[in-house]
């Protein structure tokens, strides 16, 4: 079967997505909120922060605060586009398969 | 049991609508956040009531305060939402931009007229309440928009 234009493997695995899909709605978000939403434990999440950030789509940064270092990601101008032509490639998936 | 690609596509797809109401509920704002913004609109909406100097100095206020706002937001919440954020919402940023920059051209036209300073306050006071009711109704939209 041929994937719609615009699926991203690296946008696949669906904790990626939830973490783009924050991004997509906020400046930028820090490392326990969205460990907090996407209910994965810090190294596995670091490793997705890893993976979108190697491929351009999120930009991580380091602030510290109430004397400790924490990450805050945000989503990149190509990251909100690869988002959306993925999200749109999914549901494209989907309305296949309703299809009679 | 196999799985096919429009299973995964329908599981992501569900994943994502999840995080976005986790989203949506965990940027619910208190009052005082409504009553934060909207006492910052007021004060720019009745800065024409005093000298120039003093307005600019009241102006400079305003953007220190929205830095202490944008800050609060990032500790309370551990993230920022645009205001000017794409989707729904913009409708409604720009409704309320609208209405509070016509309070402030009204407010700066009845200060230079000689107009009394209790309109001018009067004013800024209705700039509260525009503001405050279009916090809140923003935050609806945007928890709607996400499906909170």
């Amino acid at each position: 079967m041929d994937l719609p234009t615009g699926f991203d493997a690296v946008l696949h695995p669906p904790a990626r997505l939830q973490i783009v899909a924050i991004l997509a709605n906020v400046d930028d978000a820090e490392f326990a909120r969205l460990r907090d939403i996407v209910k994965v434990s810090d190294s596995v999440l670091s490793k997705h922060l890893a993976a979108l950030s190697d491929a351009g789509h999120i930009a991580l940064r380091k602030a510290a605060s109430d004397g400790r270092q924490r990450t805050w990601a945000s989503l990149t101008r190509s990251g909100r586009k690869a988002f959306f032509a993925h999200v749109a490639a999914l549901e494209a998936l989907v309305g296949t398969a309703r299809r009679p | 049991m196999t799985t096919t690609f429009e299973d995964e596509a329908r599981a992501a797809l569900a994943a994502k609508s999840d995080a976005e109401r986790q989203l949506a509920a965990a940027a619910n704002c208190p009052p005082w956040r409504h009553a934060a913004f909207a006492a910052i609109m007021a004060v720019i909406v009745t800065s024409p009531a005093v000298p120039l100097p003093a307005r600019l100095l009241l102006i400079v206020g305003t953007l220190l305060a929205m830095a202490v706002i944008v800050r609060s937001d990032r500790k309370r919440m551990g993230m920022f939402v645009n205001g000017y954020r794409r989707g729904k919402t913009l409708f409604v940023s720009f409704a309320m931009l609208a209405i509070d920059l016509s309070l402030y051209a009204y407010n700066v036209w009845t200060s230079e007229e000689g107009g009394s300073t209790g309109i001018i306050l009067a004013v800024g006071a209705l700039a509260f309440v525009v503001s405050a009711i279009g916090s809140i109704i923003w935050q609806r939209v945007f928890a709607r928009e996400l499906g909170a």
